[in-house]
C-alpha cells in the first residue's frame, strides 16, 4: 500500500524535476528565438530577422565588458587550477587538520554571495582603505570558484590509486616524471573541471562583483544595468545572450563529456 | 663474503607498534626467496623497506651488490616491484606501461619497443601491445606487471602477493611459469606471501615471519619438518600439536616429549639446545599419521569423533588420552569407532613452545 | 596502509596556501561581525560599541526582509528538493546511459548562463502582454490580462527555483551514485518494500548529498540579487536590496549587521541538520 503511494509520489515529483529541467531553458530558449524577431520586447516572435545582431555588432559598448570579463575569467581560472591541484592532491594525504582545512576552503559556499560581497568590500575599501579593482574582482570569484574547483578536484583525486606512485618510483621515475606522467593524466577530469568551474562562474558573476568591481564593469554588471534600465538597448542584450550561451553551452558540453569518459558511469 | 642483498637490523615503527624488529635478511643471487607470514606479520612492510618506499628507522646495513641503499629514494634502486594489485597505469596502454621504465630512462623508441615485445612474448602476451588495461582478464594484468617489472632488468624483482587475487587454477600454472622463467634468467626474486603452498613449492629458502620478527628461516622441506617454534608448525599445517616437556635422549636432538597421555620420540628442531624438563609441543601432520593395529613405538589409540569427506579419502578427528588429534584414512568400516595412528620420530619434530 | 612519500612540499603548500585563504577571505567574514557593533561614520569607523545598528534594523523592518528572503529561499529549496531528489535517483540509479548524459548536461550548463538574461525573459513571458497571459486570454481562462503573475512572489519563486535546481541535484546524484547497487538490491531482498528502502538505506546513505544540496540551493537563493531585483517589482524587499541600499547609503555597519543576523540564521539552522544526523549515527550505531 504504502510502496504504491510512495511510487505515485515519486513520479509525480520525478516529472516535477523534469518540468523544472525545463523551466530552466524554456527562458533561454525564448530568448534564442525573440533575438531574431523583429520586435523582441514585444513578447512574441516573428518577423525573422538578424537586425538586432547587425545592430549589436554596430554598438560597441558591450566589448570593453567583455573584454575585461574574459581576461578576469582567464584568471581566475588559471588561479583556481593553480590552487586546486596541489591543495586538492595534498589535503586527502595530510596526517591531521584534513577537515578543518577542507572546511576553511569551503566556507564560502555558505556565505550568501551578496553577503560575501558586501563584506570584502567593507573590509578592504572600509576598514584597510584599499581602492577596488581588477584584483578585488579576481579575490572574489577565485572565492567563489575555489570551493567548486576544489570539489571537483577532490573527487578526482579520490578516484586516484595512490599505489601508481610507487609503482613508477619503483620502476624508476623521478617525483616530476611521476607528477607529470601518471598523476595529471588521471587526475585531467579535476583539472578541466577546475579550470572550467573558474573560467565559467567568474564570466557570469554578479552579486559579488557589484560590491567590488570599483570603476570596472564586467559583462554580467553591464548586462544587468542593460536590462534593468534602457530598455531600447534590451533586444542587443538578447543577441548578446544568445551567443554567449552558445559558448557557455559547447564548453559545458565539453566538461561533461571529458568528465563522463573517466566518471562513474 | 656478503651476500647479494644485505638487510640487516632493520627495525620500522608505524604508529605505536613495530612493523619489523631487528630483522636481518640476506638473499644470494639467483635465489627465489620467499617470505611466509600472516597477514599483519611485517612480512609486506619488509619489502616496502626494500623498495624504499618505506625508510627504517634504525638499519645497520641495507645493501644490494654492495651498494648501501639506505640513502636511496625508490627510482633510484636497482629493484622492480610487481605490486600485489598490479598498479598498472590505468591511462597507458600495455606497450607504453610495459615501456615505462625503459622511457623514463631515455632509451630510445625502437628499442623500447622491442624490449617491451619481447618481455610481452616471455609472458606469452603477444599481440596485447595496444591493448588497454581494462580489457585485459586478471591474468593477463598479473602478466602485464611481470613484464613491466621485467623489462628494466632489476637486480632483484620483488613480488608482493603476486598471486593474491588469481584463482586456483590459474596460479598453479603461474607459480610453475615463474619458476621457470626465474632459473632461465637467473633471476634473484623476493616474494611475500601469506600462501604455504606457493612458499613450499617454488621457493630455494623461506623466511617464516610473525609480529615484526624473523622466527625461522630455512629450505622448504626444513621449515615444514621442522618447524622452530609452534607458530610455525601451525602456519604449516602441522594441526595435530601435543603439549608436554622435553626428555632428553641419547643423541642431542633425538629428544621425547613427556605428555599426560603418554611419551613420544621425536627429533629436535628448536634453534637453541633443549634441555631437560623444558614446556614442548610436538606437531605432526595429519597426513604423516599411519593407520596401524599394534602400539608399539609413537602411537596414539582414540575414539572417534567426527569424519570428513575430503576428496582422496576422509579427515578423521580422535579423542585420544594426549588430546584431539586429526588423521586422513583412505577407506573406513563404518562399525570401527577405535583406532589407532603411528608415525615416526622424523614425522614428530618437538620444538620449544614460543613465549608469548 | 601509511604511506612516506617523497611529496614533502604537498602538506608545505597546503597550509600556506590555507593560511592565506584564512588571512585574505575568513578574516572578511569576522570583521563583519565585529564592525556591527561599531559606530561609524561613512568610511570612517568610530571605535566605540553600540547596539544602534541592530536596533536601527528592527525598526527599518529589515528583519522582516531577511525573515521574508529566508522563507522564500527554503520554499526555493523545499521545491527543489521534492523534485530533485527522484531526478537524483533516476540519474544515478535507473536512467539509460545517454539519456543520464544528457539530463547531466542539461544540468551543467545553468551554472554559466548569464544571471539576468535568464531572468530577463521571464519578465516578457509574465508581463501583461506576455505569453502566458496571452495564452490564457486565448484560451477564455481569464478575459483581462493578470497583473500579479509578475512583480511578486510567485515570480521571484519560479525565478530562483530554476537556475538553483541543478545545485539541489548534481550532490544528490553524486552521493547516490557511491552507494552499491548491491545494497540495494539486498535490501529489496531481504524483504523490504520500497519505503523501507527509502527510509534505510537510500536517504541515510545519501545525506550528504542531501546536506550539500540544501546548502546549495538555499544560500544563492538567499543572497539572489538579480531576480528580486528583475522580477519582485519592488512590493517586496530583499536581502540583496536591502543590502546593497545599505551599502549605498555608506551605512556598512548596518549592512554588516544583517549580514550578521544572516550568519546566526545559518548557524541556527545548523543545529538541528546537526541533531539529526547525530541521531542517524546513534541509530546506525545502535542497529
Amino acid at each position: 500500500m504504502t510502496d504504491r503511494v510512495l511510487q505515485g509520489v515519486s513520479r509525480v515529483c520525478l516529472a516535477g524535476g523534469f518540468a523544472l529541467t525545463g523551466l530552466i531553458y524554456a527562458p533561454v530558449v525564448w530568448l534564442a528565438i525573440l533575438s531574431v524577431s523583429g520586435d523582441p520586447l514585444s513578447g512574441y516572435p516573428g518577423g525573422w530577422s538578424l537586425r538586432w545582431y547587425g545592430a549589436l555588432a554596430q554598438d560597441g559598448s558591450w566589448t570593453g565588458p567583455m573584454l575585461r570579463s574574459m581576461g578576469l575569467a582567464t584568471i581566475v581560472s588559471a588561479l583556481c587550477v593553480a590552487i586546486a591541484l596541489p591543495v586538492g592532491r595534498s589535503l586527502p594525504r595530510l596526517r591531521r587538520g584534513r577537515s578543518l582545512l577542507a572546511a576553511g576552503f569551503l566556507i564560502p559556499l555558505g556565505v550568501p554571495g551578496t553577503v560575501m560581497g558586501l563584506l570584502l568590500f567593507t573590509f578592504y575599501r572600509v576598514v584597510l582603505g584599499v581602492r577596488m579593482g581588477n584584483w578585488s574582482l579576481v579575490l572574489a570569484h577565485v572565492v567563489l570558484a575555489l570551493p567548486f574547483a576544489l570539489i571537483g578536484m577532490l573527487i578526482a583525486v579520490s578516484r586516484f590509486d595512490i599505489g601508481l606512485l610507487d609503482a613508477a618510483a619503483d620502476l624508476g621515475a623521478s617525483p616530476w616524471r611521476r607528477f607529470l606522467d601518471i598523476e595529471c593524466p588521471l587526475l585531467m577530469p579535476g583539472i578541466v573541471s577546475a579550470a572550467l568551474f573558474g573560467f565559467l562562474l567568474s564570466f557570469t558573476e554578479l552579486p559579488r562583483s557589484l560590491f567590488v568591481a570599483g570603476p570596472y564593469q564586467t559583462l554580467p554588471l553591464y548586462i544587468w544595468a542593460e536590462a534593468s534600465s534602457r530598455s531600447g538597448h534590451v533586444p542587443l542584450i538578447f543577441c548578446l545572450n544568445t551567443l554567449i550561451t552558445l559558448v557557455s553551452a559547447s564548453a559545458a558540453a565539453f566538461m561533461v563529456l571529458s568528465l563522463g569518459r573517466t566518471g562513474p558511469r | 663474503m656478503s651476500s647479494f642483498l644485505e638487510a640487516i637490523g632493520i627495525s620500522l615503527v608505524r604508529g605505536s607498534a613495530n612493523a619489523l624488529e631487528n630483522v636481518d635478511l640476506t638473499v644470494e643471487k639467483g635465489e627465489l626467496l620467499t617470505i611466509l607470514g600472516p597477514s599483519g606479520s611485517g612480512k609486506t612492510s619488509l619489502l616496502r623497506v626494500l623498495g624504499g618506499f618505506e625508510t627504517p628507522q634504525r638499519a645497520d646495513r641495507l645493501r644490494i651488490d654492495g651498494e648501501d641503499m639506505l640513502k636511496q629514494p625508490p627510482h633510484r634502486r636497482p629493484v622492480a616491484t610487481v605490486f600485489q594489485h598490479y598498479a598498472l597505469f590505468p591511462h597507458l596502454p600495455v606497450g607504453a606501461n610495459v615501456e615505462y621504465g625503459l622511457r623514463v630512462r631515455k632509451v630510445s623508441r625502437e628499442q623500447r619497443r622491442a624490449r617491451a615485445q619481447q618481455a610481452l612474448a616471455l609472458l606469452h602476451l603477444e599481440g596485447k601491445y595496444d591493448r588497454r588495461i581494462d580489457e585485459l582478464s586478471g591474468g593477463e594484468r598479473q602478466r602485464v606487471a611481470f613484464a613491466r617489472a621485467l623489462v628494466t632488468e632489476p637486480k632483484i624483482l620483488l613480488l608482493d602477493e603476486p598471486m593474491g587475487a588469481l584463482d586456483e587454477h590459474l596460479r598453479k600454472a603461474l607459480e610453475q611459469e615463474i619458476r621457470t622463467l626465474q632459473r632461465d634468467l637467473g633471476m634473484t626474486v623476493i616474494q611475500v606471501t601469506h600462501g604455504r603452498e606457493e612458499a613450499l613449492s617454488m621457493s630455494d629458502r623461506v623466511v617464516v615471519m610473525n609480529r615484526g620478527r624473523v622466527v625461522q628461516t630455512g629450505a622448504p622441506r626444513d621449515i615444514f619438518d621442522r618447524p622452530a617454534t609452534k607458530f610455525v608448525a601451525d602456519f604449516m599445517g602441522l594441526t595435530n600439536v601435543l603439549l608436554g616437556s622435553v626428555v632428553l635422549g641419547a643423541a642431542p636432538d633425538a629428544v621425547s616429549l613427556q605428555t599426560d597421555g603418554g611419551r613420544f620420540d621425536g627429533i629436535w628442531s628448536g634453534s637453541a639446545p633443549p634441555s631437560q624438563g623444558q614446556p614442548a609441543f610436538l606437531a605432526v601432520h595429519p597426513e604423516r599419521l599411519r593407520r596401524t593395529i599394534t602400539c608399539s613405538g609413537n602411537s596414539l589409540t582414540g575414539r572417534l569423533r567426527g569424519m570428513t569427506y575430503a576428496g582422496v579419502g576422509w579427515m578423521v578427528d580422535l579423542e585420544t588420552p594426549a588430546g584431539q588429534i586429526s588423521a586422513t584414512i583412505s577407506r573406513h568400516d563404518a562399525s570401527e569407532d577405535i583406532m589407532t595412528f603411528t608415525w615416526t620420530p622424523e614425522d614428530g619434530p618437538i620444538g620449544p613452545v614460543d613465549v608469548a | 596502509m601509511q604511506l612516506r612519500r617523497p611529496l614533502a612540499a604537498g602538506p608545505l603548500i597546503t597550509w600556506a596556501v590555507g593560511a592565506s585563504w584564512a588571512v585574505i577571505v575568513l578574516t572578511p567574514l569576522l570583521t563583519g561581525v565585529g564592525l556591527s557593533v561599531l559606530r561609524h561614520r561613512g568610511f570612517r569607523i568610530v571605535w566605540s560599541l553600540t547596539t544602534r545598528n541592530y536596533v536601527d534594523l528592527l525598526e527599518t523592518g529589515r528583519i522582516g526582509v531577511i525573515l521574508h528572503t529566508a522563507a522564500m529561499a527554503a520554499l526555493v529549496s523545499l521545491t527543489c528538493l521534492v523534485c530533485g531528489f527522484p531526478l537524483a535517483v533516476w540519474l544515478a540509479k535507473r536512467a539509460p546511459g545517454w539519456a543520464a548524459q544528457l539530463v547531466w548536461m542539461c544540468l551543467t550548463l545553468p551554472f554559466f548562463l548569464d544571471p539576468s538574461a535568464r531572468t530577463l525573459v521571464l519578465r516578457l513571458v509574465l508581463g501583461t502582454n506576455g505569453l502566458v497571459n496571452g495564452a490564457l486570454l486565448a484560451t477564455h481562462v481569464v478575459v483581462v490580462p493578470q497583473r500579479w503573475f509578475l512583480f511578486d512572489d510567485l515570480a521571484i519563486w519560479l525565478g530562483l527555483v530554476g537556475p538553483y535546481f541543478p545545485n539541489m541535484v548534481w550532490p544528490i546524484a553524486l552521493s547516490l551514485m557511491l552507494i552499491d547497487d548491491g545494497l540495494i538490491d539486498a535490501s529489496h531482498d531481504l524483504g523490504a518494500g520500497q519505503w523501507e528502502t527509502l527510509r534505510l538505506v537510500l536517504l541515510p546513505l545519501a545525506a550528504p548529498g542531501l546536506l550539500g544540496g540544501l546548502v546549495m540551493t538555499f544560500i544563492p537563493a538567499l543572497g539572489d540579487s538579480v531576480v528580486p531585483d528583475l522580477l519582485g517589482g519592488g512590493r517586496h524587499e530583499y536581502l540583496a536590496d536591502s543590502i546593497f541600499s545599505l551599502s549605498t547609503a555608506m551605512n556598512y555597519a548596518g549592512a554588516s549587521a544583517m549580514a550578521t543576523i544572516v550568519f546566526t540564521l545559518l548557524g541556527l539552522s545548523c543545529l538541528p541538520v546537526m541533531l539529526l544526523r547525530r541521531r542517524v549515527v546513534l541509530r546506525q550505531a545502535g542497529a
